[in-house]
């Protein structure tokens, strides 16, 4: 054995509050070095690091290189949080044969684990050991490990370092995951599968709460609000079924909530157009935008406000207690009503009608309005797959959310375009009329608002093809097979 | 991928030294290299603490069936490996010239290895065999090390000739190696060559005992005295070397 070499290192991970990174098997850690950091990118194949003088928030804080590229391509524009702090004290020890020639490489791992929230709680973490084979050495790393394996107390160690980490910590890396997934069988009451699914959303509003409140990603304020609009159309539909002041209740608490977190989530969206577009046309257009980002960020703090004083209010403490007595097993707010199956078939199978009928109107000449309310029929049908997909074949469900997703992303790509337009406009005549606007800056925004109308054509254009995609007879005819049936037995009933 | 060779008519002039130096370096500056010792004498292997054992001998490993790759040893530098020689080397004029076009064998074992290694050094037994006319086919660049003396400088010309003659020569680079300064004729002949050849390459390696410690320490002089003349004669050969291949692709 050669000498030992002592090392210590902390290593602080980082990853989206809906753990991108850990989904996709990778890990993010910024490693401390002489002059500022070693931010390291390691995935199953690859590992890609970048020194930085801080750990960036986002991915595009960090300077243009490979690193950045792959952590855009996979966060987006999340925000990255430090997840687990590992400080660790290693020895390296080589085993080398008789001519002195390294054969294995071994690393003896002592790790303490400890939450950056909270850094006060350290966990000691299982003495791990490394081993390496050098390639052509493959006989000497089996001795080896044949010779660890017979340590009493030894096994081998299966997973990453970060995985035990988190997990002696408590911290399940899926748990804040926005994605409904409840557990559907047809023959299940609709009104278990409203509570099951009502009851899911509220914890969702609940997990991305905090992060909202701190303003640590806009995407918790958009997760939530997803989540209020799911309610909304949830209770909407399952009307029948619940309790009328239930109905009452929720109804007008999810509409509150709405329009309490609309026009934060608003800014948020301009703001991130903003940040994308800068970066498009280049830092003399991106300093023009400047003060356009001043007023959306001061504007964004406004709406933040409220949105905060929204949140502590007692009517929103009140609207989760009550959803959540609405949601209790035992109570007697939701009607069982007839098999999920049945319900469920006949929603969808109403709500395709309609986004078809809808659909098939839409001209070139239409108004842009009538594509807006394509864009909401599109998103009932969606909701309605997303509570209820479990209780048809995967596999059907699976090719027509596909093609809905296609069009969904035509339509909200259209409707992206004219709020921008909508939005710039405006934002310039408060520039002017406040004084703020220099030249540049308005020559830029009409850049802009010209970009955001070129968009919006080319979106417009796409539609018809999209739809045709959609409404094929492909589609039609598993849309009949899977949903017709039963929703003609439920209107007869 | 490019491929490199040390070669020289003449035996003792650094070749092996070179090549274990010059793969090292290549290594430490994050290309994948693969140093190959086509040397009975296994001196590279030598130098690189891995045993002279090949199995199947010289035969096997010209057995373009088998995959080359596999017989490669990590050294103990990062991003360094070796594909040791041991003595069934001596045969390997008569294992070529077993094979159908054995001029080119060199090439097509080599030509799989593209994708996991940058660089390949190919340390070569002096002499010219049919071993150097495989290794002209192969390599993108033969660097020669001469020492500096009229003897060698007339075999460096006698090699100049013989690549001449061929279809595609490789990039001929030579350089002065084992140069003493307290010697005038050294002096002499290296200012001379250098002013009339502008194809020599400009750094030189001077003779040192430290050169020599290569053998009882066994690893690279750029590893364990990075900071020395030698080691730095070395480093400066490897950038110069470099910068001529990067001229040749320019152009």
């Amino acid at each position: 054995l050669s000498r030992p070499r002592r090392s210590s290192e902390r290593r602080i991970y980082y990853d989206t509050f809906d753990w991108r990174l850990h989904r996709q098997g990778m890990a993010l850690c910024s490693r401390s070095a002489d002059d500022g950091a070693l931010l390291v990118l390691e995935g199953r194949e690859a590992r890609l690091d970048q020194p930085v003088q801080k750990t960036p928030c986002f991915a595009h804080e960090l300077e243009p290189g490979p690193l950045r590229e792959t952590l855009a391509e996979i966060v987006e524009n999340r925000r990255l949080h430090a997840t687990v702090c590992l400080d660790e004290r290693a020895e390296c020890v080589d085993v080398e044969d008789g001519e002195g020639k390294t054969v294995v490489r071994m690393r003896f791992e002592r790790s303490s684990a400890s939450d950056p929230a909270a850094p006060q709680r350290s966990e000691r973490l299982p003495f791990v050991v490394h081993v390496r084979a050098l390639r052509g050495y493959r006989a000497a790393f089996r001795a080896v490990c044949r010779t660890l394996a017979a340590v009493p107390g030894s096994r081998e160690a299966a997973g990453r370092q970060l995985d035990r980490a988190l997990a002696r910590l408590d911290r399940e890396p899926r748990d804040d995951a926005a994605k409904l997934e409840l557990d559907v069988w047809p023959g299940q009451p609709a009104g278990d599968v409203v509570r099951l699914t009502l009851a899911a959303l509220l914890r969702t509003m609940r997990v991305n709460e905090d992060g909202m409140r701190r303003a640590l990603d806009p995407e918790h304020l958009h997760d939530f609000r997803v989540a209020v609009r799911r309610a909304r159309y949830l209770v909407r539909g399952a009307r029948n079924l619940l309790a009328s002041d239930a109905y009452d209740s929720l109804r007008s608490d999810l509409s509150w909530l709405g329009s309490a977190t609309g026009p934060t989530r608003d800014f948020d969206v301009h703001l991130e157009q903003l940040r994308s577009d800068a970066e498009r046309l280049g830092p003399e257009e991106e300093d023009a935008l400047s003060p356009l980002v001043s007023l959306l960020l001061m504007r964004r703090a406004d709406a933040h406000g409220h949105l905060l004083d929204a949140l502590s209010s007692t009517r929103y403490a009140e609207f989760h207690a009550g959803a959540q007595r609405i949601c209790e097993p035992a109570g007697a707010a939701i009607d069982p009503g007839p098999a999920v199956v049945e319900l469920a078939s006949l929603r969808i199978w109403k709500a395709w009608r309609r986004l078809v009928r809808n659909g098939r109107a839409i001209r070139e000449d239409t108004p842009a309005a009538a594509l807006h309310e394509v864009r909401l029929d599109a998103k009932r049908l969606r909701y309605l797959l997303d509570f209820f997909h479990r209780a048809f074949p995967a596999r059907e469900v699976r090719r027509l959310m596909r093609e809905l997703r296609r069009l969904q992303k035509n339509l909200g790509a259209f409707n992206d375009a004219r709020v921008q337009q909508s939005g710039l406009r405006g934002f310039a005549a408060d520039l002017v009329a406040g004084g703020e606007a220099r030249p540049e800056s308005v020559i830029v925004i009409g850049r802009l608002v010209e970009d955001a109308v070129a968009r919006e054509r080319a979106e417009r254009a796409r539609f018809a093809g999209h739809f045709a995609q959609f409404d094929s007879p492909g589609n039609r005819k598993r849309v009949r097979r899977l949903f017709r049936s039963h929703s003609r037995e439920e209107s007869a009933s | 991928l490019r491929i490199l060779a040390t070669y020289s008519i003449k035996g003792g002039v650094a070749k092996t030294a070179t090549a274990v130096n010059v793969a090292h370096l290549a290594a430490r500056s994050g290309e994948r290299t693969l140093l190959w010792d086509l040397d009975p004498q296994g001196a590279a292997s030598f130098y690189l603490r891995v045993k002279p054992r090949v199995k199947g001998g010289v035969e096997r490993v010209l057995d373009e069936r088998r995959k080359l790759w596999r017989r490669a040893r990590e050294s103990d530098f990062e991003g360094l490996d070796l594909l040791p020689a041991d003595f069934s080397y001596r045969n390997m004029d008569l294992a070529l010239d077993a094979n159908p076009r054995p001029r080119k064998r060199l090439a097509r074992l080599l030509a799989p290895l593209r994708r996991r290694y940058d660089w390949i050094v190919l340390d070569c037994p002096p002499s010219i065999s049919l071993v150097s006319e495989s290794v002209f086919r192969a390599a993108d660049v033969i660097l020669s090390p001469l020492i500096p003396t009229p003897l060698s400088l007339r075999a460096h010309a006698q090699l100049q000739q013989h690549l001449r003659g061929l279809k595609k020569p490789p990039r001929l680079l030579p350089f002065f190696a084992l140069v003493d300064r307290r010697k005038s004729l050294h002096r002499r002949v290296v200012s001379e060559a250098l002013s009339t050849d502008p194809g020599f390459l400009k750094s030189s390696i001077p003779y040192s005992s430290r050169v020599e410690e290569m053998s009882t320490r066994r690893a690279p002089i750029t590893a364990f005295a990075p900071h020395s003349r030698s080691a730095l004669a070395y480093a400066a050969l490897w950038g110069e070397v470099h910068e001529r291949m990067n001229d040749a692709g320019d152009a």
